[in-house]
This record gives C-alpha cells, structure tokens and sequence, in this order.
C-alpha cells in the first residue's frame, strides 16, 4: 500500500517536472543577464540578475501598473458578463423547450465555428460606426451579450447533468421556471461557474488580438499587448524582460485559479435530493 | 418570426453589410492627428520623445502617437485602411508603399513639396525615386539603408584570412567561407545560405543587368536565373561554403542567425541593423558589400529603409506635412531619432549628427557613404503581387535545400507561379 | 413536450440582442466578401463563385493546408483528451497535495500562446534544446524538430498536448458533480473499481466528455496562435506548418486578399459544422442526459 502510494508520488513529481520545465526555464532566464539566455541552457543561473524586472517593468512608455489595471479591468468584467449572460442563455437551451430551439442552437453553434480572422475587419467597420473604437466596449459588451459561445455550450451540458427530477419536483410545488433557474440550477452548478470564471478570466486576460485590433493608444493597452513589444524578429530583442514580464503576467491568473478551483472542487453532495 | 420576415431579413443584412463597408467614418477633430508606426522598445522612445518634442514646440496642436511591433503592423493597418480610420501619418515601407499608393490608401505629397511645407531639397535623387509612384512621391524617406555582409572580423582575424571588403567578389566569398568552415570546429561555417533570400537575388540579377520586375511588373528574369541562382547555393550547402539548410531554417530572428550565435562568419543585413547586430556578441563585426565580379555592375542600391506617409483618412493635411518635415529636418527631432531608423535623407542633419556618432554608427555612414559610386539606381517600385512572390520564392527553395525537389522542376513551378501570380494581381 | 416560449426567450433576450446587434451582421458581410475580390484598401467588388471555384480546382496550397489541419486535429486532440481524462481520473481519487498537482497540471494552459511561449517551445525543441538532450540519454539522436519539415508538425502537437490543463479542468468539474453516494452505493454491492467506472463515471460523465470532444475539435480546426508563433508567421518549412488559418490569414492579411480569406473561412466553417453535426447525431448513442432518463 504505501509502496504505491509512493510510486503514485514519484511518478506525479516526474511528470510534473517535463511538464513545469519550460516554465521553469522561463523563470530562471528572467534573472540571467541578456546575452547568456541562449546560451545557458541550465535552469540554475550561472550568473544571477534582478535587473530584468525592474527594467521590464518600466521598458515602455509606460509602466506595466497601468497595462495590469486594464487588463483587470477588462478581465473582470468580461468574467461577470459572460457568467450572468451565458448562464441565461445555457439555461433556456438546457431546460426550456421553445420554437425555433433547435435553429437558435446551431446558430449560436455557428458562431463558435467560424474563424475568427475573416469576421474581423467587418466587426470591426461596425464597432467603428458604434464609436467604440479606441474603448474597452468591443471587448466588453459581446460577454454582457452572451456572444461567447463557448460558455453557453459549457454550461448548457453542465445543466444537463442536473437530473430533471429536480425540476418536476419543485414545478409541482408550484414553481416558476423563474424560479428553478435562481433556486435550484444555479447553486449547484458551482462547479459550471467556477470553471466558467477561471477560463473566462484566463482567455480574457491573454487575449491579446482583440485589444491590438481595437485599442490605439498605448495608456489603454492591456499586459499581453505589452508584451509583443519586447520581441522583435528583425531587431533587437529583449528576451529576459520580456519573460520577466511574463512570468508576472501568469500571476494574477494564477491566483485567480487557486481561488476560484475551490468551487469546482466542494461539488454539492447530491444525496438527499432524491426520493 | 415567419419565414417571410426572415427572407426579407436576409436581404436587408446583405444590403446594410455592403453599405457599411463602403461608409466613411465620422471626422476627426482638428488639430489633432494620429502617428502610427512599426518599432521596437528603443524606436518608440525616440519616436515618442519626438512627438513630445514636436507639441512642446507647437501648443495649438497635438500629435499622438500609436505603435506596435512589425508582425502586429500590417494586421491592424489592414482593419483600420477597410475602416477607413487610418491615422494621419503612417510609418510605410517600400515593399508595400507601391501597392498602397496605387490603392489609393495614402495620398501624394507633391502638392507639399512643391509649397515647401515638406521640405526635401537636399535629398539624394534615390531618396526621391524611392517614394515615387507612377510619378507622384507618395513617401518621405526617414532613414537610408543599403545591404550589406557583416563579417566577423574576430574570428576572420583569428584564422588570418583577409579581403577588400567594397571590392572582392565572388570566387573570393567562396574561398574564404571555405576556409573559415574546414579551420573551424564542427559546427561553425563561412557564411548563412542565402538561397530563398529575394534580397540577393535581385543583387545577382542586378549585376547581370537583368532585375526582378520591369516598371511595368513584368518579371524581368527568366527560368535558366533561377535555376543558375539556386545551383549556385546548392553548392554552396554542399561543399561546405554555407551552413546546411537546417540551420538556415532554424534561424528566424536575429538573435538566432549566423554571426550572433557564432556560427558563421558572413550574413546577410541592412545597414542599419549593424547596431543591434553587434550587440548581440562580442566579436568585431564589420562592414563588406555583397561580392561582385569585376566588370560587372555592382548591383547594390541604396534603398529607403522606411517613410512616413501621409493616409487617405488624415483630416488636416497641412499640420500632418508639417510634422512631417519636422520630422525629417528639424534638429529637435533628428537629435533624437538620431540613426536608428537608418541614415537621415537630407545632408543637413547628416552633418548635424556627425560629432555624436559611435562605432557602429560610424561605420554605417561610412559604408554609404563608401559605396557611393557602386551603386546602381533603385529597382522599381515592386508590383502587386510582389509579396506573394517573395513568399513563393522562400518556400520553392526551401524544397530544394531540403532535397525535397529538384533544382530544375522547382525553378519552373516557381516561375509559373510567379507569372500566375502577377497576372492575377493586373 | 410543452412549450414555455415566454420564458424561454426572456432567458434567451441577451443572447438575441447580442447577436443581431453584434454578431450577425459581419458573419453575413464575410460572407458576402467571400464572392467578391477585396484589398481592403478599395471597395470590394462582385465576382460570384469564382473564388470557390479556384480553391478547390487550382489551389494546391488550399490542399496542403487541409493536409496539415487534418493531421493536426486526428493526432492532438485524441492524445491530448486522452491525457486530460486520465490525469483528472487519477486526480478525482484523491492525491496528498491535489491541490497543488492540479495547479501544475494547469500551469502550461495559462502561458496559452503568449510571445513567451513561442521563444520558449523553439528553446525547447531546438537542435540543442531540451527534447533532444534528453533524447541523447537514450541513445537517440534528436532530429531538429524545427526546421525539418518531417518533424516541425509534431512540435505544435506537443504543444497543444503540453496544454491538457484546459480540458482537464472540464473533466475534473464533471467528475465532481457526481454524487458521491453513488459510488458508496456500488460499493456496498460489491462493485470493482472498474466496473464503477465503466458503468458510473463514464455515463455520468458523457455530456462533459461529449463537450471536450467537440470543442477540442473545433478549437484544433481553428489553431492559430501557437502555429504562428512558432512557424514564425509562413507556416515553413517548405509549408509543413501551413495550418489552415494560417494560410487564410497569409491570403487575407499579407497578400491582400480579403475575398479570398473570407472565402477560405467559409469553406472552413462547413467542414467543422459537419464534423459537429456527426458528434451531435451519433451523441445520441452513448451520451445520456441525467436529466432525460
């Protein structure tokens, strides 16, 4: 038993290392000097810097605080958008039967096929003639709309696996689908939402093609953005505060997961809710 | 919804679609125009300090400034040129200025010229035909470029090989790669294979006196060319003058090419790229001129490495000419900008600069000023359609190097493609 | 079935108003663009199918992207769902320090496929980089994975497979909201382990597997960004990372031909509907709803 328990262990640990090791060459390149990046190919510095933080930070003409306040802000609200909008949405999918349903669907399945390149110049002649151009409201508004289709699919199986029964039961108390949407469906889908948050978060926060597109001025530019200004394939690059900076923008992701796995984790017992 | 509502539906989206796209957008304010260009953290400090320079000097205006890198340029100026919301004064380059002057995206300076808001008088007549279209100069040179080979005069020094850097020519480059790759360790060779480089190929077409495109963007090369080109560095791959084909595709960037990581001791670059070239390693890296055979025309041009134009969209055409020729003249804006977009066009700030220039610098004004004379006149503007051939070009020779294909049926399929492409393009 | 057409569509208003005021108007002009010749720079104008026509009968680039599209997507997401399935399993059962394995587990999906990445992955996979130092431990001598046209393809699968993280956080989700006494109950009949799982987990789990599936799939149809970052923009060498969109970009942004991009992206879209369709048609067989027994 405790034999493999300790295999089980040691093999977790290998497989995080091959899996954590890029990452880790990242991190020690962050704190080696320019010119012995490339060539140090060992994770312990040969020779050992901070300078890349501070000089990474404050590269371009602006300090990356500002790029981290933009992307906050536009992460935050994206998550709160698409949480609130697609919730809806999955929910009339996953429960309701209505004209059209099966037309709406592949609709809003369509959206999720399409590449995204060739929609981009005529969404943006219309965010154009919306002024929104240069503002956060391209990459805000759509989540408020439910124009991520991503969400609504995930949750729309996630409400799936919800048994039914539930919902009999509580109609035949004489509740409004109103009702069983806020009271029964959505407390136990923490673990839905939580995953929602976390990738809606992630994605919104690296996004970087949608602000390149959209914002002009560089005090309104978010931290991936930022970012491609370090690497340049014909000129100089910065390697060591472009990763310095990168690692910093993993951060706040990650933090964001720690707090928000916890609802994906405490799933509701489902015992005492039959019969 | 009825299935009439929704045909009708259909109709009205189509037509709103095609409206949107033909619309113009709403007008700008006055007195306020929108810098874009394509840089690098170094670049847009000087650029930005520019323009801060340029509001400093002029308080009943404001220039704003947006950049980004090279890659993410052209995308966003895609989106913005369809959107007709282009900034006032765009950063352009030779490879497309053709192509977006002929598009209509940017407007001709010469009513500027002729009033001297833009001043460029004492410009080389080069600096002029680069910005020219079907006549009309569309692009101000910001900054003067030629090619060059930088050689790694350490290690050249280490094996005591030596050469005339503006003067030696082909059998020479042959040789000495040669040497430099069988005196050195496994793994280190005379020079970067330039194969799929467009670049030297027009050179080698130039001093044969053919050229890539004629002014009406006819190819002016031939099949046999191509075929001669690709033999010559086959060999080169094979016979230990270049380094294999895997390290050519390996290095993408500048930080992974042949003289940085010290592998080879000839590349290929603009002049000036020789600063961030030489930072990147601690040899001395020098200056030659791509290999010519006496008798032959050197083929080398002195190219205008970028320009600022002025877009389709600008709302106020006299205050974008007159940051323009702020730009280029006036002592504020070049003692910033400095060489790092190139040579200035105009021979008062190069004289201006002079005093302040480092080794690098020096050099570069140097190398221009010393191929002066070797120098054939600009190619043409490319055609539409240049940039898909360019492309071609890369990948049919990247068959070859690789052995995939041979030299002979790929020459072909690349000259038909290219002729295919041209004459889709008009 | 009754119908609750009043609610549903107040549930359904956000997504409505979004998609007609928002969505549905570009997905029609990049339609319409696809049928005509578009620089960006002037007007568009109308040239019917011939676009269409030229891709399938003439365009032997069209081909070879679809090649590579098609390899990528039937090698990377079958290894990398696979993975994702078979760590959260592990994981679902309870590990000292779950937490902290999940987190690292996760760690790679969160670079997505920054500029880092990019460095990072050709750093890894050069000639001289990790893979191959490691390679040499077992006495082979690692190709250069990037620059071989051979072997440039395995680099972005590996790169996608590296990135499970995602689809094992779905998979970790859905095995939580099975209800735990269900297992208790199977236990005290004396059910295996095994048996738990082929006749509790993988039913349970079938609309979360169903979903990875079909994103996993369409998501691989659409690579772009790792792709670019790592071909350095022209899918070489010699084409063998010319991934479908990268091609659509190349033709709509760099050689101006918008038309032709939006054309290829139609094209594109009906290839993954179908693939979709076939998932949702035969779901039907091994996918059950808990809440539609």
């Amino acid at each position: 038993m405790k034999q493999n328990r300790l295999l089980k262990h040691l093999f977790l640990a290998l497989a995080s290392l091959i899996m954590l090791y890029p990452l880790l060459w990242m991190l020690s390149s962050s704190f080696k000097p320019e010119s012995i990046i490339f060539n140090d190919l060992s994770l312990w510095p040969s020779q050992f810097t901070f300078e890349n933080y501070p000089n990474g930070w404050q590269a371009l003409r602006i300090d990356f605080s500002i790029f981290y306040k933009n992307s906050f802000i536009v992460a935050v609200f994206s998550v709160i958008g698409n949480l609130i909008a697609c919730a809806f949405t999955a929910y009339a999918f996953a429960r309701l039967e209505f004209n059209f349903k099966r037309f709406w669907f592949a609709l809003m399945m369509m959206t999720l096929m399409l590449p995204y390149h060739v929609v981009l110049i005529p969404q943006y002649i219309l965010f154009l003639k919306l002024g929104w151009v240069n503002t956060y409201y391209p990459l805000i508004v759509p989540k408020f709309l439910a124009q991520e289709a991503f969400f609504i699919f995930l949750m729309v199986q996630f409400f799936k696996q919800l048994p039914r029964e539930l919902d009999e039961s509580a109609m035949m108390d004489g509740c409004s689908v109103f009702r069983i949407f806020f009271k029964i469906i959505v407390p136990l889908s923490t673990p839905a939402f939580g995953t929602a948050a976390i990738f809606s978060f992630y994605w919104t926060w690296e996004d970087f093609f949608g602000p390149l597109i959209y914002l002009n001025d560089i005090e309104k530019y978010t931290v991936p953005l930022a970012l491609r200004a370090f690497v340049s394939a014909e000129d100089l690059s910065f390697y060591g505060e472009s990763f310095a900076m990168s690692i910093l923008s993993l951060i706040p992701v990650f933090i964001f997961f720690i707090i928000f796995q916890r609802f994906i984790i405490h799933g509701i017992a489902m015992s005492g809710i039959k019969g | 919804m009825s299935n009439l509502t929704r045909r009708n539906f259909g109709k009205l989206a189509l037509a709103t679609s095609v409206l949107a796209l033909t619309g113009a957008n709403s007008a700008k304010a006055a007195g306020r125009i929108r810098h874009f260009w394509w840089g690098n953290k170094e670049r847009d400090k000087r650029t930005y300090a520019t323009i801060d320079a340029f509001n400093a000097a002029f308080s009943d205006s404001t220039v704003v400034g947006e950049t980004l890198g090279w890659r993410d340029y052209w995308p966003k100026m895609a989106t913005q040129v369809a959107g007709k919301n282009m900034a006032d004064v765009i950063q352009m380059d030779y490879r497309y200025i053709a192509e977006y002057a002929r598009r209509g995206a940017i407007k001709s300076l010469n009513p500027h010229l002729d009033s001297g808001a833009i001043d460029m008088s004492d410009f080389a007549q080069f600096s002029f035909d680069g910005g020219t279209v079907d006549g009309q100069v569309y692009g101000v040179n910001i900054g003067t470029n030629s090619q060059f080979v930088p050689y790694d005069k350490t290690l050249l020094d280490q094996l005591g090989l030596t050469f005339d850097p503006y003067k030696w020519n082909w059998d020479d480059f042959v040789k000495i790669s040669r040497e430099v790759t069988k005196n050195t360790p496994d793994g280190i060779y005379g020079s970067v294979n330039n194969g799929g480089q467009e670049v030297w190929l027009d050179i080698w077409l130039r001093q044969k006196n053919k050229a890539l495109y004629h002014e009406n963007g006819d190819l002016a090369f031939d099949q046999k060319d191509i075929e001669e080109y690709w033999s010559f560095w086959v060999e080169c791959q094979e016979t230990g003058v270049s380094w294999p084909a895997t390290e050519e595709a390996a290095s993408t960037s500048m930080a992974k090419s042949g003289i940085p990581t010290k592998k080879t001791a000839f590349d290929s670059y603009w002049t000036n790229q020789i600063v961030a070239i030489q930072k990147l390693t601690d040899h001395q890296i020098e200056m030659a001129t791509i290999p010519h055979n006496p008798g032959d025309s050197p083929g080398m041009y002195y190219k205008c490495g970028q320009f600022i134009s002025m877009s389709r969209d600008t709302q106020d055409e006299s205050l974008s000419a007159k940051y323009m020729n702020f730009f280029i003249r006036d002592p504020r804006a070049v003692g910033i900008l400095k060489l790092e977009r190139g040579v200035p066009g105009t021979k008062e700030m190069r004289d201006f600069l002079k005093p302040g220039y480092s080794r690098e610098e020096a050099i570069m004004v140097e190398y221009l000023e010393g191929i002066e004379g070797r120098t054939k006149k600009l190619p043409p503007v490319p055609p539409k359609g240049a940039g898909e051939i360019d492309r071609a070009f890369e990948r049919y020779w990247e068959g070859v190097a690789f052995g995939k294909t041979k030299i002979a049926s790929a020459a072909k399929s690349f000259y038909r493609e290219a002729e295919r492409i041209r004459r889709k393009q008009g | 079935m009754k119908k609750e057409n009043f609610a549903a569509y107040i549930f359904l208003l956000p997504w409505l108003v979004g998609f007609f005021l928002l969505t549905i108007q570009p997905i029609v002009s990049s339609f319409y663009l696809s049928l005509t010749e578009y620089d960006t720079v002037s007007d568009p104008y109308f040239i019917g199918f011939e676009h269409y026509e030229y891709m399938f009968v003439d365009d032997y680039r069209f081909w070879e992207a679809l090649k590579v599209t098609f390899f990528y997507v039937a090698v990377g997401v079958p290894f990398k769902l696979g993975f994702a399935l078979a760590i959260a399993l592990w994981l679902n059962q309870g590990v000292q320090g779950l937490s902290l394995y999940r987190a690292v587990f996760y760690l790679p999906s969160l670079l997505g496929s920054s500029v880092a990445v990019g460095i990072l992955w050709r750093q890894v996979f050069h000639t001289d980089g990790l893979v191959n130092y490691l390679l040499a431990f077992l006495g082979i001598s690692g190709p250069s994975w990037l620059s071989d046209p051979d072997t440039s393809i395995y680099t972005v699968i590996l790169l996608t497979i590296w990135q499970f993280g995602s689809p094992m956080l779905i998979f970790l989700a859905g095995l939580r909201q099975i209800p735990h006494d269900l297992y208790e109950a199977s236990s005290i009949d004396g059910a295996s382990k095994f048996r738990q799982f082929w006749k509790i987990t993988l039913p349970l789990l079938a609309p979360v597997i169903f979903f990875n599936l079909v994103l996993q799939t369409i998501d691989a149809f659409k690579t772009f960004n790792n792709v670019f970052i790592i071909s350095g923009g022209n899918g070489s060498p010699v084409d063998s990372l010319l991934f479908y969109t990268l091609y659509l970009y190349q033709q709509g942004f760099e050689f101006f031909r918008m038309g032709y991009a939006s054309a290829l992206a139609w094209v594109l879209l009906i290839i993954i509907s179908i693939f979709t369709a076939i998932y949702f048609y035969t779901s039907k067989y091994w996918v059950y709803y808990e809440s539609e027994k």
